[in-house]
């Protein structure tokens, strides 16, 4: 089986509903300021439209809605963190941005177990830091999955931490 | 530093690239041989191309593919002086051997490995090889020995040998001309090989340089700022366009190399359906986007199986109505202002236009018979419509001309259909140069800009009258325009906004497979070029949705896919009723 347990290594760190999450720094391509962005017409609902990346037209996800809380409205520290998935580029709206931490493994505990495995297979681990807890995700596994327990796992993850 | 492996690879890939050209000239040589008056030149093309591929494999290790060609080789090498002892069997075998060779190259450039076993083709060449030096007595390399005519030797069978008249002043040079290391360019003018992907990077760069380009002088606009600066601006403008032009002109490609593949199976296929025919290509240095190209292969290849399987009459039928034995397939390419033609014709029986309607009828595919040849024509880019009396393995199972005009209208190209019983039918594509760039009209829907692709529009108007006759009491949405009924399709309905009832909406007449509706948006922008950018994720592929366009002033346009619009409608329409 495939491990997906979080890599020692460096961390991009943002909110998201008042809670620190982490994507590995790997994955990041760059961060930007929230801009125009076209909604399109039938398109599921936590995907907010596409928007122009320098003449790349990439695809934007509300990480809020796709993780159960509620929408909130934007403010100067909201961004957009594009992320290189397998499938191009993504960009992801986050609340905002903290900052790059490096964990060593130690430092690094498995996903917690909540009934099935499945549920959370884009959860890499907890980081663990002094000022908390930080939820390592693999961003692009959660938005391409059809994973309609996603909210559900996420609310479960933010109470273990 | 290079490492020894990373020197031999480079090497290697760089002999693979050469080996593939080579093998195209080997094939354009080798249907020149049947064409041709002067075939000593394809001769010696040939055994030079083979000669190189074998010299220089040799030398990189791709023993597999010198062993074949030295057999191809020798059995050139019998015959390079002796253009008369060519036949249709011996252009096939070394067709063949080229087919091989091309395999494999294909094989070891994509990194696969394949299963390749050249040892009974190889076998053939030397059977026939030794029968030719047999029946001959051809010394190889030799020439002043008068070649003899020789009557039915068993290999060439169906093609009796041509009465022997060796030019011994065209074959003397081809003899003695040692064969060089490398092929001699194929035009004047120096050139280099540059990486696809690497044109293709360079291509996304200026495009990202036109659209900050337009974002910067759009801002100028605004602020009316000193006249120097907006010198400084135009200049730039007029700059940024001229190296727009000639990025594109780069991926520009001739078309030659697809005719020359169109040539090829019409060979092929000539002989298997036991019809002479007979291939005209003109106008194949015109140019067009290299991804354009790649895509026309697959639609052209299937109207040219068409044309030889359906068009194109048996012999003995051909006899009877009076016309050559030989059948005539052309195609021809042309640019015609900013778009290229290419009409593809044969001298065949032409489309029964009876037949078609009937099957069209049977088929419930139309209610009634069409008025006019050209809608009876049309038909045949309907699913479902194949009206070939048999099944061949060649073509016609049903599926193909509908699936020739998705993919033409896919690259933004029009498809259009001419016939005359007995007399042959013609196709002519309509494409633009690029697929990359498009024209479009923009129009918004509760604020949201789209744009409507220009070759589906057909007219902008103003609702004639105050009520829009929306769910018009018989299921379904429709408007009165210009004393005509037409199916309304409302994009607010579409981006699932409601329409602001203070302003005054406007439509857009729109037309895609001979259906006609009016797309309800709320204003006409204008007409604009845009650069279509595909929309791959899968987060942001809606149906209705072609691809989204960048705007001058860095916003994002979606771009509609009208053909889907009009018939999500129809199948609305379908349930209403």
């Amino acid at each position: 089986m495939e491990t997906m347990q979080a890599k020692a290594g460096q961390y991009l760190t943002f909110q998201l509903a008042d809670r620190p999450y982490g994507v590995p720094i790997a994955s990041v391509r760059e961060i930007n300021r929230i801009g125009d962005i076209a909604p399109v017409p039938q398109a599921p609902a936590f995907v907010a439209g596409v928007m122009n990346l320098r003449g790349k037209v990439i695809p934007v996800v509300n990480l809020r809605n796709k993780f159960g809380f509620s929408d909130t409205t934007h403010t100067r520290h909201t961004c957009i963190i594009v992320i290189e998935g397998q499938d191009g580029q993504v960009g992801v709206i986050v609340d905002s941005v903290a900052g790059v931490v490096e964990l060593a493994s130690e430092m690094i505990e498995p996903p917690p177990q909540m009934g099935e495995v499945r549920r959370v297979d884009f959860v890499l681990g907890m980081g663990k830091q002094e000022s908390g807890v930080i939820i390592l995700v693999d961003a692009v596994k959660a938005l391409a999955k059809e994973n309609l327990s996603v909210q559900l796992a996420m609310h479960e993850a933010s109470q273990a931490a | 530093m290079v490492s020894q492996d990373d020197f031999v690879s480079a090497v290697r890939a760089e002999y693979l690239n050469e080996a593939a050209f080579l093998l195209d000239r080997c094939e354009a040589a080798l249907l020149g041989l049947e064409t041709s008056a002067d075939r000593t030149s394809d001769l010696a093309e040939l055994f030079r191309a083979l000669h190189t591929i074998k010299g220089s494999g040799a030398s990189v290790g791709f023993e597999c593919l010198v062993q074949l060609a030295h057999v191809m080789e020798d059995l050139l090498s019998l015959i390079r002086t002796r253009p008369d002892v060519v036949t249709t069997d011996l252009v096939s075998l070394l067709l063949r051997g080229v087919d091989a060779l091309n395999e494999r190259v294909k094989g070891h450039k994509e990194g696969r490995i394949i299963v390749w076993d050249a040892s009974s083709l190889m076998q053939e060449f030397q059977i026939v090889a030794t029968r030719l030096s047999a029946a001959n007595q051809i010394i190889p390399f030799g020439d002043a020995a008068p070649p003899k005519s020789e009557p039915g030797f068993g290999f060439f069978d169906d093609e009796p040998a041509a009465p022997t008249k060796s030019d011994p002043k065209a074959a003397a040079p081809a003899a003695s001309e040692a064969a060089p290391a490398s092929a001699p360019p194929a035009k004047s003018g120096a050139s280099i090989k540059v990486d696809a992907q690497r044109i293709d990077a360079v291509l996304d760069v200026v495009g990202e340089l036109v659209i900050a380009k337009s974002q910067l002088l759009s801002r100028l606009d605004e602020s009316r700022i000193d006249p120097a600066l907006q010198g400084a601006a135009a200049l730039l403008d007029t700059i940024v366009r001229d190296l727009q032009d000639r990025a594109m002109s780069i991926r520009m490609t001739p078309l030659k190399p697809l005719f020359l593949k169109l040539q090829r199976l019409a060979r092929d296929l000539s002989l298997r359906c036991g019809k002479k025919i007979e291939f005209v290509m003109a106008g194949d240095d015109t140019e067009l986007d290299r991804l354009m190209v790649d895509e026309l292969a697959d639609p052209l290849m299937h109207m040219m199986r068409n044309a030889i399987d359906h068009g194109i009459e048996v012999t003995e039928k051909r006899q009877r109505a009076g016309k050559p034995e030989t059948g005539i397939i052309s195609i021809t390419a042309r640019q015609v202002g900013g778009r290229v033609e290419i009409e593809m014709r044969d001298d065949g029986g032409g489309l029964p236009k009876g037949k078609i309607i009937a099957k069209a009828l049977e088929r419930g595919l139309i209610a009634s018979p069409p008025a006019s040849d050209r809608e009876a024509f049309n038909l045949i880019f309907k699913p479902g419509l194949s009206t070939a009396e048999k099944v061949s393995d060649v073509s016609g199972r049903g599926v193909g001309m509908d699936v020739v005009k998705t993919n033409i209208e896919r690259l933004h190209g029009t498809v259009e259909v001419r016939s005359e019983e007995g007399r042959g039918t013609t196709f002519i594509l309509s494409l633009p140069l690029t697929a990359a760039i498009s024209d479009g009209i923009l129009v918004t829907v509760a604020g949201q800009p789209l744009l409507v692709p220009i070759d589906s529009v057909r007219d902008l108007a103003e609702p004639e009258s105050k009520l829009l006759d929306k769910n018009g009491g018989l299921g379904r949405d429709i408007i009165r325009l210009k004393g005509r009924i037409l199916p309304l399709v409302d994009l607010h309905d579409l981006v699932a906004r409601p329409r602001n009832e203070g302003s005054s909406p406007m439509l857009v007449v729109v037309e895609s497979e001979g259906r006609q509706a009016a797309l309800l948006v709320e204003s006409i922008i204008g007409q604009m070029q845009v650069v279509l950018k595909p929309l791959t994720s899968e987060l942001c592929r809606g149906r209705g949705l072609a691809g989204a366009a960048i705007m001058g002033d860095g916003r994002v346009a979606l771009v509609l896919d009208v053909q889907s619009l009009l018939i999500d409608a129809k199948e609305a329409e379908k349930e209403a009723a």
